[in-house]
């Protein structure tokens, strides 16, 4: 009731987590479905799922587990993404993941592997920066470089959306530190930093500050999301008439 | 390693811990900057984690008596031997009560089952749809009485509504707080349903009752060969039958 509402006066974006895009098994057929009800029923502007897979020999478990960069990954979400796809009548943004674990052999780095999905599927990229710095971080990688990893691989228009969330820190036994990717706390100084430089290149693209751990006062909430408005005001953008849905307010989800 | 192979490894590893799959998953990951078994034991962490906030959101009254450490071992066990099937894990646990009457460790609370039970029975009606209809039960051609959506009867050895009345009131809810009134067996039947405002109902009914219920309402066979309820037991509860707020009486013609 309160989505209808919603609804009403303002554009959504759907984000899911369960169409599993990356099984070998084929994509979720009972989330695809629902989400289906779903965009059938709201017409969001935006929807998106992750880089990532969940549901393994019909067991449902609720991670984002990682998957290697291989060709044969990229053959196997490709399909999945074209079914989805198919499925909604529609776009869907593939959301970059958090990465704790590394394969140590890899076809593609993750800019060049979503690129690559992009060109085969036409699907969009939801461009997570706190992922973007989680997985850096965790992979022994410049979160920088990463950033522009994906600003230079990604035809600009595919981003359709950005992600904001915080992060917390993990001193392991020997001194390494583990970054894990928990929406429950501000975005880390050093991710809007990065967020400030996707922009300037993006120009101004739908963002959403993620925050669903350890919730706060809502005006803590509001805060961040006025710092993502200062951000995306300060920047004129020559895309930003041709997004699908070129507002540049934020939410908490 | 084929991407079949790593699903199953990983997924093993995050479920069960297995030591054979983190092996061969082992050779195939980078070991800087950080520490592949850390890294493996994220998603580990992360699956039981969230398994258990979705058990945990369906039983509170079990987390609170038993305690968070407590179940968070049963929460693991439970998902090991009963992994999820579906991708709601809001419809995930449905099993724990027959898995906690078969577990050893349980023995120490008989009254756990049917809590698990009770606070399962509770959470699947507040899921009904409030606008939807329960079964319908012919009483005339032009008469039905009519079921609240989400009707569903449970039969208890415990007094577990009072038990979670209990556990509510008691500072830190846990055992302790029971009486020994409270935990002597003696057969209990209750009925639940989700009332027009949407609100999750529950009521203590009569055996009898309880059975004529099931009979007419929820043993899905609506055909001529379902059990029949003599007619002298339905003009015994036909009074309470009529003034169950679960029920109501239904003109069917316009």
């Amino acid at each position: 009731m309160h989505l209808r509402r919603a609804r009403e006066h303002l554009p959504l974006s759907l984000h899911a987590v369960g169409l599993s895009l990356g099984s070998v098994d084929g994509v979720c057929r009972q989330s695809l479905q629902r989400l289906r009800a779903l965009t059938d029923e709201f017409q969001p502007g935006l929807v998106s799922d992750h880089l990532s897979f969940s549901v393994v020999k019909g067991q449902y478990l609720p991670d984002l587990f990682p998957l290697p960069y291989t060709k044969e990954a990229l053959e196997v979400v490709a399909k999945n993404v074209d079914a989805a796809q198919d499925a909604l009548g529609r776009q869907l943004l593939v959301e970059n993941p958090s990465v704790y674990l590394s394969p140590a052999a890899q076809d593609f780095n993750e800019p060049d592997f979503l690129a690559a999905l992009v060109k085969q599927t036409g699907c969009g990229v939801l461009l997570d920066i706190n992922n973007v710095f989680v997985t850096a971080t965790n992979t022994g990688q410049d979160p920088n470089v990463m950033l522009q990893g994906f600003l230079a691989k990604l035809p600009r228009e595919a981003i359709g959306e950005i992600h904001l969330a915080g992060h917390t820190t993990r001193h392991l036994d020997f001194g390494q530190r583990l970054l894990l990717d928990d929406h429950g706390s501000k975005v880390d100084d050093a991710v809007w930093a990065l967020y400030r430089a996707a922009i300037q290149v993006l120009g101004r693209v739908p963002t959403l500050v993620e925050w669903d751990n350890h919730l706060p006062e809502w005006h803590v909430l509001a805060a961040e999301a006025l710092q993502a408005d200062v951000v995306l005001a300060a920047v004129h953008s020559p895309f930003s008439e041709a997004l699908p849905l070129a507002f540049n307010g934020t939410g908490n989800a | 390693m084929s991407l079949a192979q790593w699903q199953a490894d990983l997924s093993a590893f995050a479920l069960h811990g297995a030591v054979d799959a983190a092996a061969r998953l082992l050779p195939h990951l980078k070991h800087s900057p950080i520490p592949a078994e850390a890294a493996l034991a994220v998603h580990a962490a992360c699956v039981h984690s969230a398994l258990r906030s979705a058990l945990g959101q369906r039983v509170p009254t079990v987390v609170a008596l038993v305690g968070e450490e407590f179940f968070t071992t049963l929460s693991e066990a439970y998902a090991r031997a009963h992994p999820p099937t579906a991708p709601q894990l809001s419809s995930w646990g449905n099993g724990l009560p027959a898995f906690i009457v078969a577990m050893p460790a349980c023995a120490a609370y008989p009254w756990l089952a049917d809590m698990a039970a009770f606070d399962l029975a509770l959470d699947r009606v507040a899921w009904a749809n409030s606008e939807d209809s329960g079964p319908a039960l012919p009483l005339t051609p032009d008469v039905a009485l009519v079921a609240a959506p989400g009707l569903a009867v449970l039969r208890c050895r415990y007094a577990v509504d009072r038990l979670r009345d209990a556990v509510a009131e008691a500072t830190g809810g846990n055992e302790g707080a029971l009486s020994a009134e409270l935990l002597e067996a003696a057969l209990h039947f209750y009925v639940f349903w989700c009332a027009a405002d949407a609100t999750v109902r529950c009521r203590e009914i009569s055996e009898p009752l309880a059975e004529v219920l099931e009979t007419l309402f929820l043993s899905g066979d609506t055909s001529e060969t379902a059990p029949e309820i003599p007619a002298e037991r339905l003009t015994e509860l036909a009074q309470e039958l009529v003034s169950l707020p679960a029920l109501r009486v239904v003109a069917t013609t316009t």
